[in-house]
């Protein structure tokens, strides 16, 4: 009997130790990886009575109760214990346990071709960015990444071993990228993809998405010698390989896939390779400043010190052209909140690296900034937010398209000439699920929340700027921080902001 | 948490606190409905004690208006739709125009609530039992939640009694033995049918003409193990929660796979309808006591009002009519000739029977069913680019294990003794240690994958 009490007053405690845990407000070592929980649902009586509010709280309960991750890792432990699959989001397992995401194969098949109207768009603004640079003795060098699957492809998956789409964002920009005449362009990629069968050390770490610290290497070698040519009085330092050591522990993202596996054990090791390099920096001159606008591959560059090293210190990367990653005191700023073209204007050398992924938005929004500015042409953003922002020219004009997510700002301006003690319009059509904020910061008036709706309609936001207090520097920005995130895209268009008597 | 609350209550109040909770479980999964719910039992309740009072004629108008009632709103609310969509589609085709009409939707477990209040007022009718003199008792019957909207079936005679008094059943071996039966359903429910439906979903959804035979072959008996664990696993965890609390259900499945005829198969699927339809259907058509054609009719008109009870769609009535049709075949022909061909042929052609069976009733529509069927049975091997995981292929073995392995000699005995027959000592740790395995499986593959219903919630 004692046994008996005993088994069932554990299970009953079992039960209960999700809701003590809630109460207590105690969570479990949280997962790794981005991954989305539902929002808490506000109680609205009709969501009630046709059941949708109670499916809304039962998918938050089962986000977030307290010991969810537990059951996740457990769950993805048995699952690839018994069976060898793996449960993280966009992640499969190709041959001899290599992992890649999916998301990264897709561009091998074309699935994220932008047409050859947006890419002769994009190729005609910068040419005339180039060409602006070029006659201010300011190389534009374009660094094309190599992606994991398209130079591991032998490691593939077999339901992903097809052939390669004759049009995709890489094929169609290695073509006409070779041809311009002021853009210097590295196909890294095809590089890699030559050395991936005779290289002896890993171009890519088994469990990383991301290239490998030898690879990396083997990049700033090749783009300082781009960078160098014909930069007057300003060379890049040399590095000279060493060496090399190597461990299983992994010192940058060598495990990041593995990590977001969330098992309890590992999923497995391999050893790594580090190039052991000294800089040599050619007698009489200076290293040049580069800025790098890059994605999360050139923001590696900076992990081992090739960056800072080979180019000025105080070099620096606009990582998605959002938040400047460097050495120096900038580190983490956001673009907006610098100089931007005072800084572009004072660098030796502008670099945008980009692995295949992100060939669908080459620069990241620097070229069309760029055109604008050298243009003079004003346009309602100087800033957008190039992961949560789609532009859709399907239909007449630009859609803009806000991607659901997290509170975000989308699009910033500075450029607008807002005076003080002026009348103002903004207008613009919207729809979708949540509000946006319009506002002008630093705040002098209140800003303007819009509620969208599921159909197109046209919002006007009427202000005006007060005679004092004015601030010097003004930001328009369009943003979300309603909830904490929204789950249906919104879309905009026809934003027009003017000055109304 | 409900029984954590539960066990600590006084004797006098838990039929009150499962009332309570029954009716918040139901108003929290469909507020609007509950309304028709509340009627139903009060209307119940109060012509049950007028049908007592009576005799004769009388009694029988009773019983005729109470079961008009009850057989109505299930009409009106499970079938309308059906009927105006066919009749608009036939006024359509003669160029005539449409009725008006807005949808109608289903209130949840409408098919069970009904079945469960004819149920009652049908044996205070018969004099099988007295009707109840508290309607909370009643509302218990009819909202006790493990039942409340998938069954089983529980027939007021069966339980009355409990209701009123079961403190002898509420034991710790009861409550141990119903919380690992609760785990065993769940497990069944979530590693078992969730896998299977994925690929069940996968192919019938790709569209026969795409599928290979093969692939046709395996949509359908994924199909037809997932409705098997999925319902079954529902039934156990029912009749577990139930047990939790001091009743005893009657059993809803007896391994149905290992049938030797359709009638058997009938015997041991969904046991709690067959009987409800027998008690409840049948016998009132006349039952055996009349002529045979006139039993083979009654037998078949009570299999396509079982095949339409599952749903207002041409494909569930034909799924009832195939199953009616082969219970007449064995009567008249089918048992005696497969008389001989042993058991294992038996078990494996009626298991072919009840496949074929499934596909009308998992088909989007009767066109498809038959579509799905001409890809089954035309052997043609360029399906759809189909990649079957491990996990699959296990799970497949495990079911197909689960499903077949009540034919060995004694398992079913020992099934029977397994569940029932309180354990002790070491036997008892290492089933607890089990069950712990599967609560922990089972939970984390709720926590991470999402909200997969039950399929005869739906009915």
């Amino acid at each position: 009997m004692v046994l008996k009490r005993t088994i069932l007053t554990l299970f009953m405690l079992a039960f209960f130790s999700t809701i003590i845990f809630d109460i207590a407000g105690i969570k479990t070592f949280p997962l790794s990886g981005d991954f989305t929980v539902a929002p808490k649902p506000a109680f609205e009586s009709d969501k009630f009575l046709c059941a949708d509010y109670q499916d809304l709280y039962a998918e938050y309960l089962r986000t977030n109760f307290s010991t969810r991750s537990e059951f996740i890792r457990m769950y993805n432990q048995l699952e690839f214990t018994l069976y060898g699959n793996i449960h993280a989001p966009g992640l499969v397992i190709g041959k001899d346990g290599e992992l890649y995401e999916v998301g990264r194969i897709k561009p091998l098949y074309g699935e994220d071709f932008v047409s050859m109207p947006d890419i002769n768009s994009k190729m005609g603004m910068l040419r005339f960015v180039a060409d602006t640079l070029a006659k201010q003795g300011k190389p534009l060098i374009i660094m094309l990444a190599g992606d994991k699957p398209r130079v591991m492809h032998k490691y593939l998956p077999d339901n992903y071993q097809k052939n390669w789409a004759e049009s995709s964002n890489y094929s169609v920009y290695k073509s006409l990228l070779s041809k311009e005449k002021n853009v210097r362009f590295i196909d890294f990629e095809s590089y890699c993809i030559k050395l991936a069968d005779t290289c002896k050390f890993p171009l890519y770490p088994k469990y990383s998405l991301h290239w490998s610290p030898y690879t990396m290497y083997l990049a700033i070698d090749s783009l300082r010698k781009i960078v160098d040519r014909g930069l007057k009085g300003k060379q890049s330092a040399v590095p000279v390989l060493k060496g090399y050591a190597k461990d299983k522990k992994g010192r940058y993202l060598e495990y990041e896939l593995q990590n977001i596996l969330n098992m309890y054990f590992s999923y497995g090791k391999t050893e790594n390779v580090y190039p052991i390099v000294e800089y040599k920096q050619p007698v009489g001159t200076k290293k040049p400043f580069v800025i790098q606008i890059g994605d999360s591959f050139g923001e590696l560059l900076l992990d081992p010190g090739y960056y800072t090293s080979v180019f000025d210190d105080s070099s620096l990367v606009f990582r998605y052209n959002a938040i400047i990653k460097s050495r120096t005191k900038l580190h983490d700023t956001n673009v907006n909140d610098i100089d931007y073209w005072d800084y572009i204007n004072k660098a030796d050398a502008i670099v945008i690296v980009t692995s295949e992924l992100n060939l669908d938005n080459l620069g990241m929004g620097f070229i069309e900034n760029a055109y604008n500015h050298y243009k003079g042409v004003q346009s309602f953003y100087d800033y957008i937010n190039p992961s949560r922002v789609r532009e859709d020219k399907t239909n007449n004009g630009i859609e803009y398209v806000l991607l659901p997510g997290e509170k975000t700002t989308f699009f910033k301006n500075r450029n607008y000439n807002i005076k003080a003690g002026k009348n103002y319009q903004l207008t613009f059509d919207a729809k979708g699920e949540k509000s946006l904020i319009f506002d002008l910061y630093p705040d002098f008036l209140p800003g303007y929340v819009a509620e969208l709706g599921p159909d197109w309609k046209q919002y006007i936001w009427k202000f005006t700027t007060p005679e004092n207090g004015m601030p010097q520097q003004i930001l328009f920005r369009i943003f979300f921080d309603v909830d904490n995130n929204f789950t249906k895209e919104m879309r905009l268009k026809n934003i027009k902001l003017e000055e109304v008597k | 948490m409900f029984f954590g609350i539960y066990f600590l209550l006084p004797q006098k109040l838990k039929n009150y606190y499962i009332t309570l909770a029954s009716i918040a479980f139901y108003v929290w999964g469909a507020p609007k409905y509950f309304s028709i719910l509340a009627f139903s039992i009060v209307f119940d309740f109060l012509m049950a004690k007028q049908i007592a009072k009576y005799e004769g004629r009388n009694k029988k108008l009773l019983l005729a208006f109470s079961v008009c009632v009850n057989v109505g709103l299930l009409l009106y609310f499970k079938y309308a739709n059906f009927f105006i969509d066919n009749v608009n589609a036939s006024l359509t085709s003669m160029g005539v125009e449409n009725i008006k009409w807005v949808a109608v939707a289903l209130p949840i477990g409408i098919s069970f609530f009904t079945f469960h209040e004819l149920s009652y007022v049908i044996d205070v009718y018969r004099g099988v039992k007295k009707p109840m003199k508290n309607i909370a008792d009643y509302a218990l019957y009819i909202l006790l939640f493990p039942q409340l909207i998938a069954g089983p079936i529980v027939r007021f005679n069966e339980i009355s009694d409990q209701i009123i008094y079961r403190k002898d059943q509420e034991t710790l071996d009861n409550r141990l033995q119903g919380l690992f039966r609760f785990i065993i359903g769940l497990a069944k429910k979530v590693l078992i049918a969730n896998s299977m439906a994925v690929v069940a979903d996968q192919l019938f959804n790709a569209g026969a003409a795409n599928l290979s035979t093969e692939q046709a072959w395996i949509g359908a008996i994924a199909y037809t193990f997932q409705i098997y664990f999925d319902f079954s696993g529902y039934s156990d965890m029912a009749i577990g929660m139930a047990r939790m609390m001091g009743f005893k259900f009657p059993e809803n499945f007896n391994n149905p796979y290992v049938a030797q005829s359709i009638t058997d198969f009938w015997h041991r699927w969904h046991m709690t309808l067959s009987r409800w339809m027998r008690d409840y259907l049948y016998i009132s058509l006349g039952g055996n006591k009349v002529p045979t054609w006139r039993m083979y009719f009654n037998l078949w008109v009570v299999f396509i009002i079982s095949g339409f009870w599952h749903g207002a769609e041409w494909n569930f009535l034909i799924w009832g009519c195939y199953h009616g049709l082969f219970l007449i075949a064995d009567r008249v022909f089918l048992n005696k000739l497969t008389g001989s061909i042993g058991k294992v042929p038996r078990i494996a052609l009626t298991f072919f029977l009840v496949v074929i069976g499934w596909v009308f009733f998992r088909a989007n529509g009767l066109q498809a069913a038959l579509e799905y069927l001409h890809v089954m049975f035309t052997p043609d091997f360029s399906g759809i680019d189909f990649y079957y995981e491990t996990k699959f292929i296990y799970l497949l073995c495990a079911a197909a294990f689960f499903s077949f392995y009540g034919g060995i000699n004694k398992v079913e005995k020992w099934q029977v003794d397994y569940l029932e027959r309180p354990k002790e000592g070491l036997r008892l740790v290492g089933l607890a240690f089990v069950m712990a395995v599967l609560l922990l499986a089972s939970s984390g593959e709720l926590a991470a994958t999402g909200f997969n219903p039950f399929i005869y919630f739906r009915f």
